[in-house]
């Protein structure tokens, strides 16, 4: 009786390890996902409205932003057709000394749960100010 | 207890143990491929932290070139000579235009444990899209 049950509890510890590998390998492709997006839409910034890299994602769409007009604005941040991705832009946030952007991604969400976001690190630097590093800080929120 | 119940009673006690063992078998084996999954995905996970730590390098001495198609091409014969770890094949695809260039990696073993990563040169200004 007793190699019985330790030989059922060992099978639901592999059970288990193979559904948290599942799982991890789920939250890579997700990660992967995300990271495409933010490359996408640091690399349009930089090249094309470098304005906004400082500044946060809610004034972009408003009128008299320098180099980019509402349209293409709205477009950026909220993902679709024909934009850097389908992946929705939640926060574009400048730290106070100019060297850091905090950038937050969501992907498109699952029928009955929430989208994944991803948490990035954008370095500027140079002489003029562009992004020049991406940081994956991980993963918030999950599937259904 | 008779002859026949003794002979049934060690006949039960032994298909027990021998379904037991083989479950216990099995499930060792599950929980030891589970330790190399682990590792294949640290192993990938490890590599593309050094690959991002090398392009953050790259981008702070500058622009590799002003058009971004030109910056994916080095960036590819770059990351040709850069040297991979073992156990991971890494695959890089120079997309069409200016889209980049995308660099994926799998473990040898363990092809579910994978990492896709786009490079655009454009967001890490080593282009400066003319």
């Amino acid at each position: 009786m007793g190699l019985l049950l330790s030989s059922l509890s060992l099978q639901a510890t592999a059970l288990e390890s193979q559904l948290r590998f599942r799982s991890q390998v789920q939250a890579r492709s997700d990660q992967d996902q995300l990271s495409q997006a933010a490359q996408r839409l640091v690399s349009e910034i930089n090249l094309a409205h470098p304005c906004l890299l400082h500044l946060p994602q809610q004034n972009w769409a408003q009128e008299g932003t320098d180099c980019i007009d509402v349209k293409r604005a709205t477009w950026l941040i909220q993902g679709g057709d024909g934009s850097p991705s389908d992946v929705r832009t939640l926060a574009w946030q400048p730290d106070t000394n100019g060297k850091k952007v905090m950038l937050l991604l969501e992907l498109p969400k699952a029928p009955g749960g929430t989208g994944r976001r991803g948490l990035f690190e954008i370095g500027l630097g140079g002489d003029p100010v562009r992004a020049w590093s991406i940081q994956e800080q991980g993963l918030l929120g999950g599937q259904p | 207890m008779t002859m026949a119940e003794v002979t049934v009673a060690a006949v039960t006690l032994m298909g027990a143990a021998s379904a037991s063992l083989q479950i216990w078998a099995c499930s060792m084996a599950g929980i030891n491929g589970a330790q190399q999954r682990q590792l294949a995905l640290n192993r990938i996970d490890g590599e593309l932290i050094i690959l991002q730590k090398h392009w953050q390098l790259m981008a702070q001495l500058g622009p590799l070139a002003p058009s971004c198609r030109a910056a994916s091409e080095q960036l590819l014969d770059d990351l040709r000579r850069t040297p991979q770890a073992s156990g991971v094949d890494r695959e890089l695809t120079l997309l069409p235009a200016e889209e980049g260039l995308l660099v994926s990696l799998r473990d040898h073993n363990e092809p579910r444990a994978r990492r896709d990563q786009l490079v655009k040169p454009g967001a890490l200004h080593l282009c400066e899209g003319a």
